[in-house]
Order: C-alpha cells, then structure tokens, then sequence
C-alpha cells in the first residue's frame, strides 16, 4: 500500500459523511423552522403570547427530534462536521444579535438578514462536503431576501415558504 | 510496529483519522469485508490501545461505535510521516 492511497483514504474520511442522517435531519430543522417563521408573521400581525409559546415549544421539539436522530441513525461523524458545528453555533449567535439590533433599528430588514445568514450557513456547508445541492439552495434563500426586502410586510411568510422549499428538496432529493 | 503489517489495519485507521466517530456498517461497506475479518482487524487494534469499541442497543439492534484513540492517532501519524519520508527518498 503506497502513501497516495492512504492520503486519499485520509482525505475521503474527513469529509465523509452520513447523507441519509443530514437529509433527514436538514429536512426536520428547515421544516419545523419554516413553521416557526409562519407563527411569527402571525404573532407579529395579531401581536400574541400565546404564538410565542408555541414558537419556543416547536423550538424544543426540533432540537429533541434532531439530537435523536443524531443519538440512533448517525453512522459517521468527521472533521468537518466538527469543524461545521462551530460556525454554525456562532452562526446562530450573530442571527439573534442582528434580529435584536435590526428589529430595534430598522425591522424590515430583520427577515432579510435571518435568510442571508441561513443561505451563507448552507452554503458554507456545501463548500465543506463538496455539495451542489447546499450551494444553490443556499444561493437560492439568500436571492429569496431581495423579494422579502421589497415585501418586507410578508417577509417572514416568505421566508417561511422559501425554508419549506429548503425543506422538501432535502426529502425527495435524497443525492449529496 | 507489528500492527501495521496488515493492509486492512492501516486502511481502518486511515478511514478513522478523518472522524470523530462511525459505525461497523460505515467501515464494512468501505473496506468492502466481512462481519468477521472486520471484526477481527478491529480486535486486534483494540488491543493495542489504538481504537475505542462501544457497543449499545438500539431499536433491537447492535450499534457499534467505533473510535480512534490518542495514542492510535498518533501512532498512525508516525507511521505515516515514517512512509512519507520513504516515498520521497525512493523519488
């Protein structure tokens, strides 16, 4: 056995991962997200507790339903998905500052900044594991701002209809 | 080192350099082997300290984890730094 072919197994290992699990997984989070952006075009026109309770209920369900799928189907977990988890985490730390700042300064770009990160966050991801599908659907939600800036009373509906889309492509395209 | 001998070991810590964690199946259909020489490589590798078997039930069935550990990693990044550096003095 010569080193290219170890290098290469090397390689192929750390950018392998498990498609079934992410698409399923992707397909949860985008799914459940897109219903929670619906609750907050609707909390936000007919200004109500009790959407926001359920919002924080959808919340907790999502990350239950992933953190299982992650515990029972998971098959490999590599250095990129690692690597991954970390800009994410951050990721979701600078979609809640700039909701807060931007909702306190100029709301009608709060949706729009929430789906230029969501699309840059996928995009990212199909960069790393070299995947077509996450770059355009990436691409395709961080266009999707322009009509929701013009919209900007809709935003989050559309938003919320862009994530569904995100969505079921991860269900019925099964392909990395 | 003894352990480096076999092809199929040092295919499966090459396969397990890169992560943090898979499963015997992910291994398996890789290496294209069977249920007993997989298990057999692994055993061995065990032994030495140089990957971590962990073994639940999930649903009714096995899962196995399989783990490089510290020592494993390192171990296989001499032996590769060691097969480098003969490549590059056959050239």
């Amino acid at each position: 056995m010569d080193a290219k072919e170890i290098l290469g197994l090397i390689e192929e290992s750390y950018k392998s991962e498990d498609i079934d699990y992410k698409n399923r997984a992707y397909f949860i989070s985008y799914f459940l997200s897109s219903l929670i952006f619906i609750l907050i075009h609707l909390s936000i026109k007919y200004w109500s507790l009790n959407i926001l309770f359920i919002i924080s209920l959808l919340v907790i369900i999502g990350g239950i339903l992933i953190i299982r799928q992650k515990t029972l189907f998971k098959k490999t977990k590599c250095y990129f998905d690692k690597i991954f988890g970390e800009i994410v985490k951050y990721g979701m730390v600078v979609v809640i500052i700039l909701s807060i700042i931007s909702l306190y300064t100029y709301p009608r770009i709060t949706g729009v900044s929430i789906a230029n990160i969501f699309g840059f966050l996928l995009i990212i991801d199909g960069i790393l594991f070299k995947s077509k599908k996450r770059k355009i659907l990436g691409i395709f939600m961080i266009i999707s701002s322009i009509p929701m800036f013009i919209f900007h009373e809709y935003q989050f509906l559309i938003f919320a209809f862009v994530q569904f889309l995100v969505a079921s492509c991860f269900l019925i395209c099964k392909e990395k | 080192m003894k352990i480096f001998n076999s092809v199929v070991r040092v295919k499966i810590l090459a396969l397990l350099y890169g992560l943090d964690y898979c499963e015997f199946g992910y291994l398996k259909e890789k290496l294209n082997l069977t249920d007993g020489n997989l298990e057999h490589h692994l055993k061995k590798l065990e032994k030495v300290g140089f990957i971590e078997i962990k073994k639940s039930v999930v649903k009714g069935r096995i899962r196995t984890i399989v783990k490089i550990t510290i020592k494993g990693r390192e171990a296989f990044k001499n032996y590769l730094y060691e097969i480098l550096q003969l490549s590059k003095n056959i050239e």
